[in-house]
């Protein structure tokens, strides 16, 4: 085998068949001068031999002795790669076979030394395919904005999907994957990674998808109504990473929507205080707050709809495929 | 980046089906038959049923066949898909009840191989023999050679899914077929005209040729050519009407001058596809797609029709990979 030029992680647990379907994905890929590292989370037979049935030599299976949490075995995977690049992958979704083509193409041709790679997806759920983010980035705008702050009010605007990430070695070693909470976690990291000088996210130029995230197969959301102090609590600590408009979105859509699933009517007006407070909210972010709680669907997509049709066309925003 | 890849795929073939089992093993038959080196074959399955799954179990055995399930609707999402999955920076693609002669990758191969501007080819769809009894089969006959390097000469180019390769990245950069249109979606037809117009306009180049063929078995009867007809024309209603709501206002004279080739009947699938009698009938059809064209949102950034806001996407945070 070529020394690799990519080293892909993928922690799984539990889903030998769903696995298989992930592996398949990247033993498909255009780019064959990569390595595949499972990190198999824990005691778990059924997905060692599941893997075991499958002949590639560029296939590594490294098993846990026991069950650290998906950043755990994140990090156990980059201690392991050998490549300067290193794409992560979740055992529930998989890749179109150019993904890593494109992507080393546009880290290569990145200008900064840590560039992080990320690409569109398809969102796929029972009721039908939408391909996220549907805008990337604006150049200088802080990745905090980009992730938590809407033009309108539909989602899927702005995302950096975990199993889009490809970056280098150095930054996942310098910066790893905090493994003490248990939501956030991405989004953590990306927003710590991002302050290392030369870091910067990257989308490749290519408007069509390269993954697939299944929504269905992912755990089951079960929220109970300390999930969004939990969030709270995270965003606070995090405030330094983030820009004051960026803290009070997050507040509105993210942990608004958490506690209004658990209908926590504390936080509906808990929320609005905090980010007024302690934030920048714009005009669209409490009106979000508002629809969250108080409009059923069909009412928010007559207000999207209104809102959408008096925007003007802008560059690097696009439909739903 | 090209030395990385010396050992890729250099054409992959996509073929969408959907509820029509029967023909698919021939069809994948006759392109497996090809005498190309190095190709392979991707089939995206809209179907309810199993049966064209159980019907490809024995060719699944050669390693250059790939099968996917595809939940959603309409021919031209299920070739999104395929050219998603494809690996070949060619890709070819043919429908579920034709057939393919042996040499049919390589004569695509070679007619890009001509130009590098070439970014679309078309070849020709014969129709299989039948009983005029009964019905007739669609199909497109080129005499001569043609190379369109224009949106004017889109009115030369009249070339049919059935038989047609793309460049892989002409697709990307056209963000691929859009799905309001083609068989089974909102539009009914017109995804393969619709590209390659998008195409003309971005400055790529379209050949046809009648060097490269493939063979339609796709009988449909009397009563059936109506309803057919109806759609192709209402798709191309839909199709004409984005490239004015794009403001691309040098394609208006374009469009008139096909426009009235079409409804003059003088066109080659058009005529295919029924009596001449029946120019009211798809004139009809042409102005009402024309109008419903009209009263959908075009995306100015992908020369995309744009579908209703989706449900999920309402679903504000609360559908979010991050949280």
């Amino acid at each position: 085998m070529p020394f690799p030029l990519v080293s892909v992680i993928i922690p799984t647990f539990q889903r030998p068949q769903l696995v298989l379907r992930a592996v398949r994905s990247v033993l498909a890929q255009t780019m064959r001068e990569l390595e595949l590292i499972v990190v198999v989370d824990g005691g778990d037979p059924a997905t060692l031999e599941a893997l075991g049935s499958i002949a590639d030599s560029r296939l590594r299976v490294k098993p846990l002795p026991k069950k650290i949490g998906s950043a755990g075995a994140r990090n156990a995977g980059v201690a392991e790669a050998q490549s300067r690049w290193i794409a992560f992958l979740d055992d529930d979704d998989e890749w179109f076979p150019r993904k890593v083509e494109m992507q080393l193409e546009a880290a290569e041709q990145a200008t900064s030394p840590h560039p992080i790679v990320s690409c569109r997806f398809i969102a796929r759920s029972h009721e039908g395919d939408l391909v996220w983010p549907r805008r990337v980035p604006a150049v200088d705008e802080p990745l905090g904005e980009y992730i938590f702050c809407q033009h309108g009010l539909r989602g899927g605007e702005g995302l950096v999907l975990p199993s889009t990430v490809l970056t280098t070695r150095e930054l996942l070693l310098s910066v790893p994957f905090r493994g003490d909470l248990p939501r956030h976690n991405d989004v953590d990291w990306l927003l710590r990674a991002i302050r290392v000088p030369g870091a910067t996210v990257v989308f490749i130029a290519a408007t069509d998808p390269q993954a697939v995230w299944y929504i269905e197969t992912n755990r089951p959301r079960i929220s109970n109504t300390s999930d969004w102090r939990y969030s709270v609590r995270w965003i606070e600590e995090s405030r330094a990473l983030v820009t004051p408009r960026a803290y009070a979105s997050f507040l509105l859509i993210w942990a608004s929507s958490t506690a209004a699933r658990g209908r926590a009517w504390k936080a509906f007006w808990v929320l609005p205080w905090k980010a007024i407070r302690n934030g920048k909210p714009r005009a669209i972010d409490l009106l979000a707050h508002l629809a969250i709680w108080l409009t059923p669907r069909s009412a928010r997509s007559a207000i999207s709809v209104f809102l959408e049709s008096r925007k003007q066309p802008q560059r690097g925003l696009y439909g739903s495929a | 980046m090209a030395a990385l890849n010396e050992n890729a795929i250099r054409i992959s073939v996509v073929l969408a089906t959907r509820n029509r089992a029967a023909m698919i093993p021939e069809a994948v038959r006759s392109i497996l038959q090809n005498d190309h080196p190095d190709f392979e074959v991707i089939v995206v399955d809209q179907s309810e049923d199993d049966e064209a799954e159980a019907l490809l179990q024995p060719f699944l055995a050669d390693p250059r066949l790939r099968y996917f399930r595809d939940s959603r609707r309409g021919r031209s999402a299920g070739q999104n898909a395929g050219f998603r999955e494809a690996r070949g920076s060619l890709v070819v693609m043919t429908d579920d009840d034709c057939t393919v002669p042996t040499d049919w990758l390589r004569q695509f191969e070679q007619a890009f191989a001509s130009d590098a501007r070439i970014g679309i080819a078309f070849g020709n769809v014969l129709p299989a023999p039948c009983d005029p009894a009964i019905g007739c089969i669609p199909s497109y006959i080129r005499r001569q050679p043609f190379l369109a390097r224009h949106v004017r000469d889109k009115i030369q180019v009249e070339g049919i899914g059935a038989c047609m390769a793309v460049r892989h990245s002409v697709w990307s950069s056209l963000g691929g077929f859009d799905e309001m249109l083609g068989a089974g979606s909102r539009f009914k037809a017109g995804e393969d005209g619709d590209l390659a117009m998008r195409a003309l306009s971005a400055g790529t180049w379209i050949y046809e040729t009648p060097a490269i063929s493939v063979t339609h078995f796709g009988l449909r009867t009397w009563q059936q050519l109506p309803a057919l007809m109806n759609s192709y024309w209402y798709g191309l209603g839909a199709m004409m009407i984005k490239p004015m709501k794009l403001g691309q206002w040098h394609a208006v004279l374009l469009l008139a001058r096909l426009a009235a080739k079409w409804v003059m009947g003088r066109s080659t699938v058009g005529s295919s596809l029924g009596p001449k009698m029946h120019r009211l009938r798809k004139l009809r059809s042409f102005l009402r797609g024309f109008c419903a064209g009209a009263a959908v949102p075009v995306n100015q950034a992908t020369g995309h029709y744009v579908a209703a806001v989706p449900a999920r996407e309402l679903e504000l945070g609360g559908s979010r990979p991050l949280n």
